[in-house]
């Protein structure tokens, strides 16, 4: 969840990044939430997460963060929503290696932020701009078939 | 939509520097250039969240990720972004995770909020860009057996 001054996705002009960092493992900014956290309602092609003081790195910038750079503890809480906008499609990747059911989506977010000196809290869901999402449902690895 | 709305008041909506995620790597590539880079990944790893309440159902066991991936700025990691679209198929492998069958989310949305500098109340206006998901299903975990969990992708 990046922070800039000006323009967005320019890196000189990131102030803050906040994940939950890479393990020796190599998962990718993935920590695991309790399971009421999340709401799907595939058939409406709907979901909501909601997620409160998971515990982050703030790393500056997307650079620092992939190299491992320094980082200090932060905290973040979000509200997203997913509302699909397409009908459902059924793919499958065999390059890949996932299969399933999609949807493109609206997405709204409201989230903040904290560290011990610094508080970001984002405007209202309704001013977010989405700019690519997906909702599906979807196997991948050992539950892959490409007869799906 | 809310991207309507927004993106014509002058908010900046930059959306030409996503090159660094444009490489993407085959898995033997991948699988190279992660021994090489190894070092320089983060150690650190947040995987419970910090606030878990009795009666919650939290994975305690860590998923595996993604055998592919991007290489921005030349790091390789174990992800796809949401745009833009590498192919064969209309949608990026939108999972973090491998062995896995559930629901999943992915976005990357933009926006504007207020940052304050808790020691001298200074309040500044800031620019976000979130790519942040969810996984909400069985998985095999690093352990090989097959459980339940829910995952936020921050």
């Amino acid at each position: 969840m990046d922070l800039y001054q000006g323009t967005v996705g320019v890196l000189s002009n990131q102030r803050h990044d906040f994940s939950p960092g890479i393990p020796k493992s190599g998962l990718f900014w993935t920590q695991a939430i309790p399971q009421d956290n999340v709401s799907v309602h595939f058939g409406a092609g709907t979901a909501t997460v909601s997620a409160h003081d998971l515990m982050e790195e703030d790393a500056g910038n997307v650079l620092n963060a992939l190299q491992g750079g320094a980082t200090t503890p932060a905290s973040v809480s979000f509200d997203m929503h997913w509302t699909a906008t397409s009908e459902q499609m059924h793919l499958t990747d065999p390059v890949h290696g996932f299969t399933g059911d999609f949807f493109i989506s609206d997405l709204t977010i409201e989230w903040s932020a904290r560290k011990a000196d610094f508080l970001f809290t984002s405007d209202p869901a309704d001013t977010s701009i989405n700019v690519r999402s997906f909702l599906g449902r979807e196997r991948n690895g050992v539950f892959f078939s490409e007869a799906d | 939509m809310a991207s309507s709305t927004r993106s014509s008041q002058g908010i900046p909506n930059h959306g030409g520097h996503d090159h660094f995620w444009f490489r993407t790597l085959s898995r033997r590539e991948f699988l190279g250039a992660t021994a090489g880079a190894a070092g320089g990944l983060a150690t650190s790893s947040l995987f419970m969240p910090s606030l878990v309440f009795a009666g919650d159902r939290v994975a305690t066991v860590a998923p595996k990720p993604i055998p592919g991936g991007v290489a921005p700025f030349g790091i390789p990691i174990h992800h796809f972004p949401p745009v833009p679209t590498l192919g064969p198929t209309a949608i990026n492998e939108p999972s973090q995770i491998t062995d896995f069958n559930g629901f999943v989310g992915i976005t990357r949305v933009r926006g504007t909020g207020t940052g304050t500098d808790l020691a001298t109340g200074m309040t500044s206006q800031l620019n976000f860009q979130v790519d942040n998901g969810f996984m909400d299903g069985v998985y095999v975990g690093e352990d090989g057996n097959v459980h339940r969990g829910t995952f936020a992708f921050v």
